[in-house]
């Protein structure tokens, strides 16, 4: 890797380590940037080298803060449009020379047909660099971008298909996506909208300032009261840190609980959030995408008597298992969560979902 | 709460008493207005404008002087030392609601002079100036001028509690013409009300006191709407009902809905009340006044302390009895409590507990009418203990004994906020040798469970401290749930503090036992499908996790390390002026403060009781069965 | 055509040599062999011969489903291929060497499948297992070789007695192993932390196939909230959508139907008056005579769980979703 292009991947990794960058559209957007520079000012001729390359940079950004899957699902989306020109690139070539049998199992493309078919092997079919490969590459991650771009457009303009006349709508935590989403909806029509508090983070309280300030009409509702007023909710409408490859969600502190108090009222829950925090790893534990914050929001370090004796747990994010989920609504659309390995499978390469480096 | 609170009160039923008498009132707000010399009246002229135009063509001038009396009052500050003058003011302050419309308007309205002292003092201040402009248009103004020191504002509000001749007889009627008009006024709507509702006013007219206040900053703020309506819909419930029942405009009502806060689908419920020691009748018994105020404050909280607290200054109460000529204690002695009763419910709803309570000691008098009057003080007394020894004591001591076999080595026991018989039944399971560990879940705005964790953790428990929304994380390492009750309804459901659903619902998720700690006597013959039909509403300015409103807790700090991006706003929180300091101000900005939520019985795996553990569906099995054996 | 060539004889001749053969791949490489026996000379002669082998096959068996996924997906194979068939031995030629590369990708699945799922068993954790399935033991096996600690419950599978020979497997690998009654599943299941079951078929819709009381498993792991998941390769998945337990192709009408309980309680009972002791045994007796025979007839071998009771599957494709399923046969056979 050249030198200028590891400076700046430094220079990002810090920032995560730091903390200084959060918030999973900042980071997808940095990270895209990054990858753009790394692409467009190394040598590589080998689609094996480049892989690599960005693999290399993903693993060292995804350390710095493992928490944002944003970072690996925006490598991981990159990975893939490489590989996608490198094939293109290795078809056209091949299909100067001769379509051969072997070339049939490729473009039916079953993963099962596969088993019978004798694919070949990667290494060879991505060897292939051709010309212009280089700027096609970096013109589909532009697109990529363009994509991050528009997200927050793309989702609030489905917002009147979703929301009727005089709903009660709930939600909770504070998620721009949310927040645009609702704002265009109330452009349209008239409803009234719960926020829980969230406690101990409070985003709940900007929420419902900042809805009230557009002219919602917003009531500010502690966490205890979700519950008693669930039954007379039309919709809860969520946004979340990162969806997981089941349909899992990891969100804010006390989506959990909102969510199951829906579906115990037979309440849809529908989470709005870009594609770009569609991750293909699977939650193997709970707790493996939390992050547990500092005690002091919960009990106060001014009780230190207090504090010494017990043991005080702030997780930041829930896991919100797929079940309780009706609906994402996308940049893409709307999708049931049965559908999300689809996306998924459009997205991602099975081969990228670790970065551990290629043979 | 503080006497600003009760000048709130006040104010609600200054409304009342103006929308009767709106004419006057509301003529003072348009007047003020156009006479925007007053500081009050640009802000009056401001809000107004929806309010005023209604109202009152006429009294404009008298009108406007009384808001100025209100700008005047902006003293308030001083008003607050001043409670027990303003309480009676607020007697007065009915009959001058609608000078307490005005003097919200004022408020909006006033933009520099008014609205530094309306805003400063806001609500004190301002309440008692509104009582004493709606009182009076003239006379009252004048009061409320002289006053315009802090030291005149107490003057101002004792003088507006005379004028308006308030329904607790209290009220002194220090306006002049127009107050005594509204006082009238205020007599004829007291008579239509129950004894309760009265009680009720006069409490919520307290308890408004910050609502009032707030709502007064409101209208300063830009709610210029119709002050008047706005502080009737404010303040809670009895003093806006009684003001549109006065006015009988729903057209006001509607504007009033939408000034104040209220929530719609709690617009049943009464407002939160606050507490007011002005507020009592002259001739209550000090000790129940002390307990209800102690209970308005939610200094006496949880079902159990404020029956036996209900009960023991009822048991003063008829121990310092005096029988009036020509009856009988026994006869007497329960028109004597009912106004006590009145109050209390005045200072807040009853709860279950109580209500049993009482009602077994009413079973007990009309079942003694015949006793000489000493030894019916005697059986009373004795009948009051005994309920609290048989009733709660010793159920305590029965549920404690049967939950310790509950209770085993490793147990990892979860509960939410603080129940006393749970707080109990953990010390002692602690204290037999039991080696488990407690997480305590806790909620705003009260913390309740800090205090839980306080009582384990000193006596060394191991302890788990999380917030609410932490409970799908922590729930996963539970096995048992204890929870306590406030209430069991016939239908199985659990009455409890607001969140207990949530988490009965968690772990009923998870398949995790749910065991609720509950006396017999809480059981009650309601039953209730939602947590809407019957509930508290406490002060919504308790969400306002500001420095001052946080009850000694660090809430307001937020998580700078992850949500950097939102930085600017987590500063400001942080600042300590909390996110939703001016809530009052937006238009479409309202907290809701649930006291209490029901959980559907299928969430209860048991309830443990002193006649033994039973499903929670047994509840009318209990009240059918046992309960009769043991009212014997 | 193949006449001198048993398939059927071929195909039970693998499964005997090779204990670790699943069903679908021994069926396929019995094709296999089949096209090497081949004589045809014309491609519908040839198409012919397969299709009457696989018939063959399946019906040889009583339970055909496992079976019937391999044959089918190899036909599946044969017929797309035949399209444009340039010269027919060489085609022939490569179906074989297909046919044998895959009955050695095969066993690759497992292991693809024990790498997927390794990551799911939590350290400290409490696995239910049905029976005996060879990928779910390499599963485990993978996962204690990586140092996870957990233990097993393994269901006693009373027809098969497969849990006592998973346990043995397992217990050999050093997980802790405990057998239990079939009956018990309710019992231990809030020990669980989740449930892991093979699979005989996976069927359109992301149900299963697979050896009795999975199903009955899967209730109670949904009751309680428990993680379900179905361990199987994609080769076993199968064209198939059952709607209940009575739509599998080896229903019969003679499972579980109460025919053969032809115990005459009325005169025992008239005896006596009151049915003795003696008499009970008796009955009991013959309850038990005949209900070994019904065990032999009438009792299921598999059953069917609903998709909605499955939380993920492990599969060599990855891991997927009940919908994933759907997708991946849809795409194969439309």
């Amino acid at each position: 890797m050249s030198k200028g292009t590891n400076d700046l991947v430094d220079i990002l990794v810090a920032k995560l380590k730091r903390r200084q960058l959060v918030g999973s559209s900042a980071v997808a957007q940095a990270t895209l940037k990054l990858l753009i520079v790394v692409i467009s000012k190394n040598n590589w001729s080998k689609a094996n080298d480049l892989l690599n390359l960005v693999r290399s940079v993903g693993q060292r950004l995804i350390e710095a803060n493992p928490t944002e899957l944003a970072i690996g699902n925006i490598v991981r989306r990159v990975l893939h449009v490489i590989r996608e020109e490198f094939r293109d690139a290795e078809a056209s070539s091949k299909s100067d020379d001769n379509s051969e049998f072997q070339s049939v199992p490729l473009t039916t493309s079953s993963s099962m047909y596969n088993l019978l078919s004798e694919t070949g092997s990667d290494d060879k079919e991505f060897t292939h660099a051709s010309s212009n490969l280089r700027s096609d590459i970096i013109q589909e991650v532009r697109d990529i971008r363009i994509e991050l771009d528009t997200i927050y457009e793309n989702i609030k303009n489905q917002a009147t298909n979703h929301i009727h006349s005089n709903e009660i709508i709930m939600t909770i935590g504070r998620s721009r996506t949310v927040e645009e989403f609702l704002k265009m909806a109330s452009s349209k029509r008239k409803f009234h909208v719960l926020v829980a508090e969230t406690a101990p983070s409070y985003l709940g309280q900007q929420m419902a300032l900042e809805l009230s300030k557009a002219g919602i009409e917003a009531t500010m509702i502690p966490d205890s009261a979700v519950f008693a007023v669930m039954s007379r909710v039309n919709k809860v409408i969520l946004g979340t840190h990162a969806v997981l490859a089941n349909g899992g969600l990891v969100a804010i502190s006390g989506t959990h609980m909102m969510a199951a108090a829906a579906k115990h009222h037979s309440i849809p829950v529908v989470v709005c959030t870009g594609l770009y925090k569609l991750s293909p790893l699977y939650p193997h534990d709970e707790d493996s995408f939390n992050v547990v914050m500092n005690p002091d929001a919960v009990l106060g370090f001014e009780e230190g008597d207090l504090m010494e004796k017990v043991i005080v747990t702030n997780p930041y994010y829930d896991y919100v298992s797929p079940e309780f989920v009706n609906l994402f609504i996308t940049n893409q659309g709307g999708h049931p969560p049965s559908y999300l390995y689809r996306l998924i499978v459009e997205n991602y390469d099975p081969n990228d979902h670790t970065f551990d480096p290629l043979a | 709460m503080d006497p600003k609170k009760k000048t709130v009160g006040f104010v609600p039923d200054h409304d009342a008493d103006t929308t009767t008498s709106p004419g006057g009132s509301n003529n003072t707000n348009t007047v003020n207005s156009p006479v925007s010399a007053f500081s009050n009246t640009p802000d009056l002229s401001s809000t107004t404008n929806s309010t005023t135009s209604t109202p009152n063509p006429a009294g404009s001038a008298a009108a406007s002087s009384q808001p100025r009396s209100i700008n005047t009052s902006g003293a308030r500050s001083s008003y607050e030392p001043m409670k027990s003058s303003y309480e009676e003011q607020w007697g007065l302050t009915p009959t001058s609601r609608p000078h307490k419309t005005a003097s919200p308007r004022d408020g909006s309205g006033f933009p520099a002079k008014e609205q530094g002292g309306l805003n400063k003092k806001e609500n004190k201040v301002k309440t008692s100036g509104l009582g004493i402009q709606p009182n009076a248009g003239s006379a009252s103004t004048d009061g409320p001028q002289s006053s315009n020191s802090t030291s005149s504002a107490g003057p101002a509000s004792a003088g507006g509690p005379p004028s308006s001749g308030n329904k607790g007889g209290s009220q002194k009627p220090s306006a002049p013409s127009q107050k005594s008009m509204t006082k009238a006024e205020r007599r004829e709507l007291q008579e239509k009300q129950k004894a309760e509702k009265a009680a009720r006013v006069s409490a919520g007219l307290p308890a408004s006191g910050k609502k009032a206040a707030q709502v007064l900053n409101q209208p300063n703020s830009g709610f210029s709407p119709n002050p008047s309506k706005s502080l009737a819909t404010s303040f809670p419930g009895a003093e806006a009902e009684k003001a549109i029942a006065a006015a009988e405009s729903t057209g006001q009502a509607r504007r009033r809905e939408k000034l104040t806060k209220e929530i719609g689908l709690f617009a049943h419920l009464d407002p939160p009340k606050f507490a007011n020691t002005a507020l009592a009748p002259k001739d209550l018994h000090p000790a129940v006044v002390h307990a209800g105020l102690q209970m308005a404050q939610f200094k006496i909280c949880g079902a159990n302390a404020r029956c036996v607290a209900t009960l023991n200054a009822f048991r003063k109460a008829i121990q310092d009895y005096q029988t009036p000529p020509n009856t009988t204690l026994s006869r007497h002695i329960q028109t004597y409590l009912n106004p006590h009763i009145s109050y209390l419910v005045t200072c807040r709803p009853m709860a279950v507990s109580m209500g049993n309570a009482i009602r077994y000691l009413k079973y007990e008098i009309g079942k003694n009418l015949e006793l000489p009057d000493e030894d019916a003080r005697a059986l009373f007394v004795e009948k009051i203990d005994n309920f609290i020894r048989d009733r709660i004591t010793m159920a305590d001591q029965v549920i404690t004994s049967l939950g310790l076999q509950k209770i085993q080595d490793g147990d990892v026991i979860l509960t939410y906020a603080r129940s006393s018989v749970v707080q109990g039944l953990l010390l002692a399971a602690h204290a037999k040798g039991i080696k488990f560990k407690v997480i305590v879940v806790d909620s705003r705005p009260r913390f309740e469970g800090k205090q839980l964790l306080r009582a384990l953790a000193a006596a060394g428990v191991p302890c788990t401290y999380v917030l609410l929304t932490a409970i799908g994380h922590v729930m996963r390492e539970v096995n048992k749930v204890i929870l306590g009750a406030h209430s069991l309804l016939s239908n199985g459901a659990l009455y409890s503090r607001a969140g207990t659903a949530v988490v009965a619902m968690s772990a009923h998720e998870r398949k995790i036992p749910v065991i609720v700690c509950c006396e017999t006597y809480k059981f009650s013959e309601r039953v209730q499908l939602d947590s809407f039909v019957q509930n508290e509403i406490g002060n919504p300015d308790e969400l306002v996790n500001d420095q001052n409103n946080n009850f000694g807790h660090s809430s307001t700090r937020c998580h700078p390390s992850v949500r950097g991006a939102n930085s600017g706003d987590a500063a400001s929180a942080a600042a300590g002026a909390g996110v939703l300091t001016g809530w009052r101000e937006s238009r479409d900005l309202k907290l809701l403060n649930l006291l209490y939520d029901l959980t559907p019985s299928e969430f209860v795996t048991v309830v443990i009781t002193e006649v033994g553990l039973i499903p929670c569906t047994s509840v009318p099995v209990i009240l059918r069965e046992f309960l009769p054996m043991m009212q014997q | 055509m193949s006449k001198d060539f048993d398939v059927v004889a071929n195909y039970k001749s693998l499964l005997l040599n090779s204990p670790e053969l699943s069903m679908p791949v021994a069926a396929i490489q019995s094709l296999v062999e089949l096209i090497k026996h081949s004589n045809a000379t014309t491609m519908s002669e040839f198409m012919l011969s397969i299709n009457v082998a696989s018939q063959l096959l399946k019906s040889s068996v009583r339970n055909s489903i496992s079976l019937s996924a391999g044959c089918d997906l190899f036909l599946r194979f044969v017929t797309r291929n035949s399209q444009d068939v340039a010269e027919f031995e060489a085609w022939k030629a490569t179906l074989i060497v297909r046919g044998q590369s895959f009955v050695e990708k095969a066993d690759a699945c497992r292991y693809k499948i024990a790498e997927l799922g390794v990551p799911f068993i939590k350290d400290g954790s409490t696995i239910l297992i049905h029976a005996h399935s060879r990928v779910v033991s390499l599963l485990l096996q993978k996962a204690a070789e990586n140092h996870k600690r957990f233990k097993v419950f393994v269901t006693e599978s009373s027809q098969t007695h497969g849990g006592i020979r998973s346990a043995k497997v397992l217990r050999a690998a050093g997980i802790p192993t405990t057998i239990i009654l079939d009956a018990a599943v309710g019992y231990v299941i809030d020990k669980v932390d989740m449930v892991l079951v093979g699979a005989e078929g996976v069927v359109e819709n992301g149900g299963l196939i697979n050896q009795i009381g999975s199903y009955q498993m899967a209730i109670v792991a949904k009751a309680a909230n428990k993680p379900f998941y179905a361990v199987a390769e994609s080769y076993k998945f199968v064209r198939l959508f059952p709607l209940n337990q009575y739509d599998l192709p080896t229903y019969n009408a003679d499972t579980l139907s109460f025919q053969e309980l032809n115990v005459d309680y009325d005169s025992k009972a008239d005896d006596s008056g009151s049915v003795s002791s003696s008499a009970l045994s008796q009955t009991a007796l013959h309850m038990k005579t005949s209900e070994d025979q019904a065990s032999q007839g009438s009792n299921p071998l598999v059953d069917y769980t609903p998709p909605n009771y499955i939380t993920l599957l492990f599969t060599d494709l990855g891991v997927l979703t009940p919908s994933g399923v759907s997708d991946e046969l849809i795409k194969l056979y439309l």
